[in-house]
């Protein structure tokens, strides 16, 4: 692939930014006061969604103001080891870029992201940035409340809004004139509305439809967006076909799915395709082991476990394949269909084992199981007791009616 | 409050230590304790309906009297949102004196065993903490799994699984209550369904009873039937013939539809394997499969996924013994 186009058509002056009219007025304004030296606040934090060009802004604050530009990733451990020598200095006089006004612009991104490093004085460090700022400081964050307050007391907070979809249809039209694509407009539309205001992602999924063509069509954007959901059934499929356990573990990085989902596809779905009853004990026990370790993921909160789970799923089921496969339609996990079917019989279900609990001194699990299949009966044959045995429990009429069905 | 009792499992549950049938040795040592008045914490270890919940209420019964309600308060930790509820409404309720001569009032903690041992441990906590206002009567399966310095702070009693003759005294004593026709074969029919526990055995005698007044084999296990308890040995008959998919839809209806817990099943297909039509090394084999399921299901795993795998694995041992 040719350059990619989100960064080919950064905007090369602030004012050329998509859809954030004031949060460009306040960078400018900080920016100024900055020259003037006599900064309002020492750094800026910019926050807001993904693909709303909080990064693009800062490096084109940098251009215009004819500053440096340094960029460091906040959630990069050795960051904090440089950042002084970085940033607790002017630049050194001279610097390559003449014009320049001696000043470096300090980028930090990912700034709610010093996951790990926070206990190793990530946050300190950027903390005693701030006490003494020798440059310019840009904070970037998607989440401006998981930056701690005192760091953020010190910045003058701007917020990057989702950008709207006529701006994303602005943006994209731009680019296919520039490349020379014809588009049909209700396109464009489609995929700005498939983006939530991310830009970013509108200007990539345009790049993978249109790129190459001379024209871009409503149907070409409708078909592409299916194929992205009905990607499931593709992995699936190649999953029990894989050969090789990296082919197989590297299927599910092409979806976005976590585990658990692509384990319950598995689960509905092997016992039509596998004909071998060999291959479909391997297969669960493959799944159940995975499961295993989801459950310890779970229940002790150790997120190393996952990476097994996902192994598992992926290459322990298809390891687990040898013997043919038969061709079937897949099917959605009809589980989750079955839970929301029976929602409303399962509430009142639990309803009366919550009643019978109270009243025979017991548990509503040992309700359900060991006295809810009896009153069933009693229900169903001897009406006198059952009325009885309602007014006793105070059952509700759809709880009687469970019971008479039960 | 007590207007007449439908449900038998209440109506005939024993009102006093001596009601008791067939545990003489613990019931003695519990009435020198309500007689002197001094209840140490206690744990009641043992299978379902034995006895346990109904010797706490005996306890309290006996103790305070007609204010035996006011100074009980029941909890079942299965049932309960977690540790911090239980804390809450024990705290809550500890906090007044109790009513009456008695200086304590009792907590009953039923299926204690369902907690965590990390709340196990609050829960030592709390019992340090009111131990001058209240006393607990803590009810489990089995009491390897109550902490040691829980189990150390309480006197243990166990109670055995009872034997057929104190749960067919029982029955009699029911059926010439209520005037039912009841022959040995059937009771020796409902002990069998019910597998010697006492409330499974009620439940089973009220709904035979709303069948047919004469009670006999046929009915108990036409009762049986009715009220699905052959369901899991169906779902092992149907996967060892092969057909996964509709011992699937059975187990599914099992834990969506019925609500039983996964445990539950697992202890049912347990115990039908031994009668399963199976090579005995097989049956063994079978036997060690179900409880490493078993023990993953403690371990967090879920228990669909876990069972859906034990079905397969029959599936397969069906196809092995066919084919051999």
């Amino acid at each position: 692939m040719s350059e990619i186009w989100a960064d080919k058509y950064r905007p090369q002056e602030l004012r050329e930014l998509v859809g954030q009219p004031q949060a460009i007025r306040e960078m400018l304004g900080w920016a100024e006061s900055w020259r003037k030296g006599k900064p309002s606040k020492p750094a800026l934090l910019l926050y807001g969604p993904a693909g709303t060009g909080k990064t693009a802004a800062a490096q084109v604050l940098a251009e215009q103001m004819g500053w440096d530009l340094v960029e460091l990733n906040a959630s990069d451990e050795r960051t904090f080891s440089v950042i002084n020598q970085v940033a607790g200095t002017a630049a050194a006089t001279g610097t390559l870029f003449a014009g320049t006004e001696g000043k470096r612009l300090v980028v930090l991104d990912e700034a709610d992201n010093v996951y790990g490093v926070a206990d190793r004085g990530g946050y300190r460090a950027i903390e005693k940035l701030l006490e003494r700022p020798q440059n310019p400081i840009v904070l970037i964050a998607n989440d401006q409340y998981e930056i701690p307050w005192n760091i953020r007391a010190a910045c003058l907070a701007i917020n990057f809004r989702r950008v709207q979809q006529d701006a994303i249809v602005g943006a994209l039209q731009r680019i296919c004139r520039a490349e020379k694509i014809g588009v049909e407009p209700l396109a464009l539309k489609v995929i700005a509305e498939t983006a939530h205001g991310d830009l970013r992602s509108a200007i990539n999924d345009l790049q993978a439809l249109a790129e190459g063509k001379k024209r871009l069509t409503v149907k070409d954007v409708v078909l592409y967006r299916r194929d992205r959901e009905a990607n499931i059934f593709d992995v699936v499929s190649q999953l029990l076909r894989a050969t090789t356990a990296k082919q197989a573990r590297e299927l599910l990085w092409s979806l976005d799915m976590p585990p658990e989902d692509v384990l319950a596809w598995i689960d509905e779905n092997v016992p039509r395709v596998l004909v071998d009853p060999a291959d479909l004990e391997r297969v669960y026990e493959a799944i159940a082991r995975a499961d295993v370790f989801l459950g310890r993921t779970r229940r002790r909160q150790a997120y190393g476990m996952w990476g097994y789970a996902s192994d598992m799923v992926t290459a322990g089921v298809a390891m687990a394949r040898q013997g043919e496969l038969k061709y079937v339609r897949f099917q959605l996990p009809s589980v989750i269909t079955k839970m929301s079917r029976t929602k409303v019989a399962r509430a009142t279900r639990d309803g009366i084992a919550r009643k019978v609990a109270k009243r025979c001194h017991t548990s509503s699990h040992v309700a359900r199981k060991d006295f809810l299949p009896y009153l069933g009966v009693i229900f169903r044959h001897d009406k006198k007791t059952a009325e009885r045995i309602a007014a006793e429990l105070e059952l509700g009429e759809a709880e009687v009616g469970y019971l008479v069905k039960a | 409050m007590v207007e007449a009792e439908e449900i038998w499992v209440e109506k005939y549950r024993p009102e006093k230590l001596s009601e008791i049938v067939g545990h003489d040795e613990v019931v003695s040592r519990l009435q020198s304790f309500v007689e002197k008045k001094s209840l140490p914490h206690l744990l009641f270890a043992g299978p379902a309906g034995t006895g346990k919940t109904s010797a706490a209420l005996c306890i309290a019964r006996e103790l305070f009297g007609d204010g035996w309600r006011q100074n009980l308060l029941e909890l079942n930790a299965s049932d309960e949102r977690g540790i911090d509820t239980i804390r809450t409404k024990v705290k809550d309720y500890a906090r007044t004196r109790p009513i009456g001569d008695v200086p304590y009032k009792l907590i009953l903690l039923d299926e204690s065993d369902a907690l965590t041992p990390d709340a196990q441990h609050a829960l030592r906590r709390t019992m340090e903490m009111y131990t001058h206002t209240a006393r607990f009567i803590l009810d489990c399966n089995y009491s390897s799994r109550i902490i040691e310095p829980i189990q150390s702070r309480c006197a243990i009693f166990r109670f055995r699984r009872l034997a057929e003759k104190d749960i067919a005294q029982m029955l009699k004593r029911i059926a010439r209550a209520e005037k039912l026709t009841l022959d040995e074969d059937g009771i020796k029919a409902i002990i069998y369904v019910s597998e010697g526990d006492m409330r499974r055995a009620i439940n089973v005698l009220q709904a035979a009873a709303t069948l047919k007044r004469k009670v006999d084999e046929k009915v108990i296990y036409g009762v049986s039937s009715a009220a699905r308890q052959e369901e899991v040995k169906e779902m092992l008959t149907l996967a060892l013939a092969g057909k996964f998919e509709e011992a699937r839809s059975k187990l599914f209806s099992m834990l969506i539809n019925q609500g039983l817990a996964g445990e539950d099943v697992l202890q049912q297909v347990h115990r039908e394997v031994m009668g399963l039509d199976l090579p005995e090394p097989v049956k063994v084999k079978l036997i060690d499969k179900v409880g490493e399921v078993d023990f993953r299901l403690t371990e967090g795993a879920n228990e669909r996924i876990q069972l859906e795998a034990l079905l397969a694995h029959f599936c397969l041992i069906g196809d092995r013994v066919r084919t051999t």
